[in-house]
């Protein structure tokens, strides 16, 4: 069987963003989660320039890769950092 | 009671228009089905005659900035509306309690070469490649939006490390404060809207940019106009990330004034000597 290395990236960034959503929202530490959310960001920005939507691709890792992390990190600060379930 | 009939009939007029929703969904074609109108029609067109008619190498620009500029416009409006509301919800909870001190870097300034230094290098060409992003969206990947996200986060980067503005602090008085940063959002929106009616003004239809005094050639006046559209975005979005950065960083009552719980020892100890 060949493996096609564009399907092999497009799945492997869909299981980063699979992988970190979920531990984002497992994780106790709040700067965890969103550390972890700017991963999620980058790769989906990753797999939509993967797809050939650049412009979507740029948007995406300027707003949810930089802006929504940085506005995620201040909240933590600005709130509390643990999490108590 | 009368808080659960609230709540009750919230439910009741958001689970219709979920409803509503759902059934209108039911009506349009298969997504991505090639024999849609959209598909057949809409995208053609679009795609042969972009270059001719807006003079935009980048279609993704002109479809955002010109075909479909009044979407854009909604798509600003509603930036600025999170912005705005951010600005008013947390403006509400000011005066609530606050459970951990803000960090450094958030509420004052941090002494740190490394932060200093990397910030020094990176926010001008930040800035710069921003401008670059807004005025080479005809020909390459970005526009307004993308460009006026990376301007704002260019300013973000220069506040998170020289601090909010204060009165104290000349050195550290650097990027635009909550109302600077609202008037700039609210005049790029403004202007796309001016832009707009500018049109309708010279006989055509809001938004509808050929009709424009700007030149001979009717697809470099769209074009000329779209980085016109596309500037106002830029301001509205860069606006609005200084302000989503100030209310949510730093508080909506910190403009020249320190927060209620940061140590105000050194404006007393200068006063003094």
């Amino acid at each position: 069987m060949m493996l096609d290395p564009g399907g092999l990236i497009a799945t492997g960034l869909l299981a980063t963003m699979l992988v970190t959503g979920a531990v984002a929202l497992l994780v106790n530490d709040l700067l965890v989660a969103a550390a972890l959310f700017g991963v999620f960001s980058f790769a989906a920005a990753a797999w939509f320039a993967a797809l050939g939507a650049v412009d979507v691709a740029f948007t995406e890792a300027c707003v949810g890769g930089a802006l929504t992390t940085i506005l995620l990190v201040a909240a933590t600060f600005r709130t509390t950092r643990r999490l108590d379930r | 009671m009368k808080a659960r009939l609230r709540a009750a009939a919230a439910a009741l007029i958001l689970g219709g228009l979920f409803v509503g929703l759902l059934a209108g969904v039911r009506d349009l074609p298969p997504i991505g089905d090639p024999s849609s109108p959209a598909s057949t029609h809409v995208s053609p067109r679009f795609i042969e005659e972009a270059r001719r008619e807006t003079g935009a190498l980048n279609m993704v620009t002109a479809v955002l900035a010109d075909y479909r500029g009044y979407d854009t416009l909604g798509e600003t409006a509603v930036i600025f509306a999170a912005g705005l509301g951010a600005f008013v919800i947390l403006a509400a909870s000011i005066g609530g309690p606050r459970r951990e001190t803000p960090g450094p870097g958030l509420s004052h300034r941090v002494d740190s070469l490394l932060l200093d230094t990397a910030a020094r290098v990176l926010a001008p060409f930040l800035l710069l490649f921003a401008v670059y992003v807004l005025v080479h969206g005809h020909v390459s990947p970005g526009g307004g939006f993308q460009g006026g996200v990376l301007f704002g986060l260019g300013l973000v980067t220069l506040r998170l490390v020289w601090g909010p503005p204060r009165p104290d602090r000349a050195a550290s008085r650097f990027g635009p404060g909550v109302r600077a940063s609202f008037l700039l959002a609210s005049a790029g929106l403004l202007a796309y809207i001016a832009i707009g009616i500018a049109a309708m003004a010279f006989g055509g239809a809001f938004l509808d940019y050929g009709v424009l005094p700007l030149g001979q050639d009717p697809a470099h006046v769209r074009e000329l106009a779209t980085l016109g559209v596309e500037a106002a975005v830029f301001v509205a979005v860069s606006g609005t990330v200084a302000v989503l950065f100030e209310t949510i960083a730093v508080g909506v009552a910190e403009t020249g004034r320190p927060l209620p719980n940061e140590d105000p020892a050194p404006v007393e100890a200068r006063e003094e000597g």
